[in-house]
């Protein structure tokens, strides 16, 4: 799972308003390189929940994304390359996300989150 | 105006695809048809008009049922007839394509017979057709096999003749015209011979289909396309072919042991085995219950639609029928009071939810409405409908988000069949008018 996936997964538990962001443990992650594409980048930032994207890729490691989004002026080559690596080339392989609001923890197995729910989960 | 020369093959789909990739490139509008010669609407010679050779070439690059594209310098019901109307063409596009230092190579595409030429008559037909021709044009270039500047097409169809269980009345007919371009996507059904995948199911698309699922969506660089009902990921392959980016969920992923090698086998080694990009996503999820940002029904109004964009194109092949009905989320058996049963504590982690039947109209409203909500406009959504046969005997689903493109009958037998229905995103979500709509639908269903 990368963190573009992440960003888009919300808890679906019965009982929850928002269920987002989730929380991430990690057990292991890998990285790999992908093709850079500068236009889709840009296309998909302004659709991000930039604060929920900066803590998941914080707590993996990358912390040299701006606090706030960024603004027009900020967004130099440097910045797509951290901001591609961080959306698109970390894998949480094995893990868990958990649901900010019930504690379902969804597990994360060969690379895919499991959000099936249990059937006292659903209405 | 061009000659379009079809496939005969998935005879609803082809105008749908030539329609798809011309909006694709900018130039859809622009496209008229003509009825084929003798007004057999099943004829794979269709006339097109088209703004410019550039695209029929940008066409040609994808299509899997086009054969090619066509400057028809003449035709006729004989020989005579034929050779009248190319003496009649344009003599200046006939000099620049058959000038002195050019090379020059004519194939026969007959449609309904074949003519093969061998060593011993030193090719005799081909020569012949070619000699027949030369009254009305003279080829001043140099013949050559492989790799020539210019390539012509001497069709000839002949009537009545049954091909591949599909009779044909085809009136007979001679076409003679200078190849603008000419199939090349069709290689990729090779590529991805399903009998060479290591990793497949019962209802894994086959890949013809896929490859035109894929143009119908308009998979491509810098397009992300969701398959919820990815399965064995062959639909995604087809995509991530033609350059987008994938994203597969199914309630069900699976991995499993290839039976020669003992290895385990998944959609991540079928595209690893493709060399194809991974997928950027592939998640356990039930399209009833989506886990996505924004999605809960309870969820704040402000927060609806949130996910809105992040997708170009969602294809699928939704579950039904005996072999693989639908399955959603939620308990078979229930407490006296009603309620589901609690899994405990200890076997939540390896707990398998249980599921119940998932009816096709519940799954297609699940479907329409979630790609209302994730696409961005201008985006598509294309999926199977199972259905009967004839005219206006499926109904065809809408959502106040999208609208119909298309709509293709694939027959399965002379009663049954399915049909692909693709729709455009045209108007951004807006929850209110899904929600009055919805409740619209569930009335009339009633």
């Amino acid at each position: 799972m990368r963190l573009l996936t992440h960003n888009l997964l919300a808890s679906n538990v019965k009982g929850t308003t928002a269920g987002f962001p989730l929380k991430l443990e990690v057990l292991v992650k890998e990285e790999r390189s992908t093709e850079f594409d500068a236009a889709f980048l840009l296309h998909t930032l302004p659709k991000l929940n930039w604060s929920a994207f900066r803590a998941a890729a914080e707590s993996l490691g990358v912390d040299k994304l701006p606090s706030t989004y960024p603004e027009r002026d900020e967004l130099t080559n440097e910045f797509l390359r951290v901001f591609h690596h961080a959306l698109l080339e970390i894998e949480v392989q094995e893990g868990y996300l958990i649901c900010p609001e019930t504690g379902r923890r969804f597990p994360v197995r060969k690379g895919i989150p499991n959000m099936m729910l249990n059937e006292d989960e659903v209405d | 105006w061009y000659l379009c020369y079809f496939m005969h093959r998935h005879l609803d789909f082809r105008r749908a695809e030539f329609q798809a990739l011309a909006d694709l490139n900018g130039f859809g509008d622009a496209v008229e048809w003509r009825a084929p010669f003798g007004g057999v609407e099943h004829s794979p010679f269709h006339y097109v008009r088209l703004p410019s050779d550039d695209a029929a070439r940008a066409i040609m690059k994808r299509s899997i049922l086009t054969k090619g594209i066509v400057e028809l310098w003449g035709e006729g019901n004989d020989q005579d007839e034929l050779n009248a109307a190319i003496a009649a063409f344009d003599a200046e596009t006939k000099a620049r394509y058959t000038a002195e230092g050019s090379t020059f190579k004519v194939e026969l595409e007959d449609f309904g017979k074949t003519l093969h030429g061998t060593r011993d008559d030193n090719w005799g037909p081909a020569v012949r057709r070619i000699d027949a021709l030369k009254p009305a044009v003279e080829f001043n270039g140099r013949a050559r096999m492989k790799g020539a500047e210019h390539l012509f097409w001497s069709i000839e169809s002949a009537e009545g003749n049954d091909l591949r269980g599909i009779p044909s009345d085809i009136p007979s007919r001679h076409y003679f015209g200078r190849v603008v371009a000419a199939s090349a996507a069709r290689a990729a059904i090779n590529t991805y011979d399903l009998k060479k995948r290591r990793y497949l199911g019962p209802t894994s698309m086959d890949v013809e289909m896929s490859l035109i699922m894929a143009n119908m969506v308009h998979a491509g660089p810098g397009r992300v396309v969701w398959d919820p009902f990815c399965g064995t990921g062959s639909v995604l392959i087809a995509a991530a072919h033609f350059g987008a980016m994938t994203m597969g969920s199914d309630i069900d992923v699976r991995r499993v042991k290839d039976k020669r090698t003992g290895e385990h086998v998944d959609v991540w080694t079928n595209f690893k085995d493709y060399a194809l990009p991974p997928p950027i996503a592939l998640l356990r999820a039930d399209l009833h219950k989506p886990p996505f940002r924004g999605a809960a029904a309870s969820g704040a109004a402000s927060e609806r639609g949130a996910c809105e964009g992040h997708l170009q194109g969602v294809v699928g092949d939704p579950p039904y029928g005996v072999r693989a009905g639908g399955r959603k989320s939620g308990g078979r058996k229930r407490l006296p009071d009603g309620t589901a049963r609690a899994v405990p504590e200890q076997h939540r982690e390896n707990h398998i939810p249980s599921t119940v039947p998932y009816p096709f109209h519940e799954c297609m409203d699940d479907l329409m409405e979630q790609a209302a909500r994730l696409l961005s406009v201008g985006g598509r959504l294309s999926f199977f409908v199972p259905g009967e046969t004839g005219p206006n005997t499926t109904p065809v689903p809408s959502h106040p988000m999208l609208t119909l493109r298309a709509s293709s009958m694939q027959l399965l037998s002379t009663r049954w069949g399915r049909r692909l229905v693709t729709f455009e995103k045209t108007k951004k979500y807006d929850h209110e008018a899904a929600e009055e709509a919805k409740a619209a639908l569930t009335e009339a269903r009633k």
